[in-house]
């Protein structure tokens, strides 16, 4: 299973679960952005759920398969499409050698995940394949793709080579898509507009009532100076009782950090190790791939959460997956 | 003996067959398989269950559940439905999904020609072979 990159789109690069472990040598973690999507997307070609994926950011690539294929795409509607026939999400499809895929309008959400059965054969990093791209490690060369790079696969599991097998064995010119498919209840147009949840930050205490008030009572815009580093806000300013000065302490995926300009930054996957300005929240982590999903533009609100509601919203996701999980053993 | 594979192959070829119960006897080993809406009805695949069939313009089809699970007419809550009455349809198109343990399968029509009739409501839970649909083909 393999393809070549006809053309690179706006950013794709391969992310896993991210280098855990590292940050307090100040590697940061990476990893994919929505971490829902990208279990989904490699519990379909029935690959281990930390494998790698490409994420496809907005606009997406146009790849050549180079074999026989089982892919999966999930996440963001980006409109697939292979030798111009649009191609369902969220299910494993067989794509035959030479298919070429393509991407067309972004309809819903940010970033598309393209898994492969057998994973992406790159090379381990610090124990991932994610790319960070600002510190040119792992993925593939430490980079976003370009044209002209080959990704092969590593060995795909019996499930999905039996998969293969019967889906092109059903007829297939370009590619077949199986007929069942996962859904994504984190991405429903219900969900996405649901405030953002948020727990104290460690400074939060340290903010003005007002600010404080504003940020659960009024809307955030996501500005386009968002990236995998992190999501820029703007909307009322958000002030500090009095000056702090303080020592950069830890910082992770969803923590929201005030500059002295008062506009928020919430960091997302590829966020640095520490971080020095007062964080006055941070996103629970049932609603950071949803977070992931939107685009610069999106208004944005805020609620408090209690922890048990956070931990709770968590353990929901988890059961829902390993439900899929058995659903799909019984599949192969 | 009779093999896994031979006894899974049986169970496809009654299910596409118009007959109800199929017994064999070879030596002193015998096996029994009946039609029915338990589990082994899952081993069916839509198409094969429903097998490909012939109609007179005019009559009326009825779409048949391929599998037990929950009925929905859209892809999602927010989605327009697969299809309503009046509706035309071909082999092809997908009418409806039915969900089971989380994951979502979609039967196609099998027939061309116009839906005149839905038979089950949103979020109800179906039978194998229950009739879902009326097409008017």
């Amino acid at each position: 299973m393999s393809f070549k990159v006809l053309s690179p789109g706006l950013m794709s690069t391969l992310q896993d679960f991210g280098r855990q472990g590292y940050q307090k040598e100040g590697v940061n973690n990476s990893g994919a952005m929505d971490i829902i999507s990208l279990r989904l997307a490699n519990m379909l070609v029935g690959n281990d759920e930390h494998e790698a994926a490409l994420e496809i950011t907005l606009a997406g690539p146009t790849l050549e398969f180079t074999a026989d294929t089982l892919i999966a795409i999930t996440g963001a509607d980006l409109s697939p499409m292979i030798d111009g026939i649009s191609v369902k999400m969220n299910r494993p499809v067989a794509v035959v050698a030479g298919s070429v895929l393509k991407f067309g309008g972004c309809l819903k959400g940010c970033r598309a995940y393209l898994s492969m059965a057998g994973g992406y054969d790159v090379p381990m990093v610090m124990g991932s394949k994610s790319t960070y791209v600002r510190g040119s490690v792992g993925g593939y060369q430490g980079r976003a793709l370009a044209k002209g790079d080959v990704l092969g696969s590593g060995q795909a599991g019996s499930y999905a080579r039996h998969l293969l097998k019967y889906l092109l064995c059903k007829g297939a010119r370009s590619f077949r898509a199986a007929s069942w498919y996962v859904s994504l209840p984190h991405l429903s147009g219900k969900e996405m507009r649901r405030p953002i949840g948020i727990l104290q930050g460690l400074q939060m205490g340290a903010f003005s009532d007002e600010s404080l008030h504003d940020l659960l009572t009024k809307q955030f815009t996501i500005t386009n100076a968002s990236d995998r580093m992190g999501y820029r806000l703007e909307g009322p300013r958000l002030l500090l009782k009095e000056q702090l000065e303080m020592i950069s302490e830890i910082a992770v995926f969803g923590t929201v950090q005030v500059p002295a300009d008062g506009n928020p930054i919430i960091l997302m996957a590829d966020h640095q190790s520490i971080a020095g300005y007062p964080k006055i929240a941070q996103v629970i982590g049932a609603d950071l791939p949803r977070l992931a999903q939107m685009r610069p533009g999106t208004k944005i609100s805020f609620r408090e959460v209690p922890l048990k509601e956070a931990e709770e919203q968590l353990l929901e996701m988890e059961r829902y997956l390993s439900s899929l999980k058995i659903a799909l053993k019984h599949k192969a | 003996m009779i093999s896994i594979e031979e006894i899974k192959d049986l169970m496809k070829t009654l299910d596409a067959s118009s007959l109800q119960r199929l017994e064999i006897k070879n030596g002193d080993c015998s096996l029994t398989i009946e039609k029915g809406n338990s589990g082994k009805a899952m081993v069916a695949t839509p198409s094969a269950q429903r097998g490909k069939q012939e109609f007179r313009s005019g009559a009326m089809v009825e779409i048949k559940a391929p599998m037990v699970g929950t009925f929905y007419a859209a892809a999602d809550p927010e989605a327009e439905p697969f299809v309503e009455v009046g509706s035309a349809v071909n082999p092809d198109t997908v009418v409806c999904v039915l969900e089971a343990m989380k994951l979502f399968t979609e039967v196609t029509a099998d027939c061309g020609g116009e839906i005149a009739e839905i038979l089950v409501k949103n979020g109800d839970f179906v039978e194998y072979g229950q009739p879902l649909f009326k097409v008017k083909v």
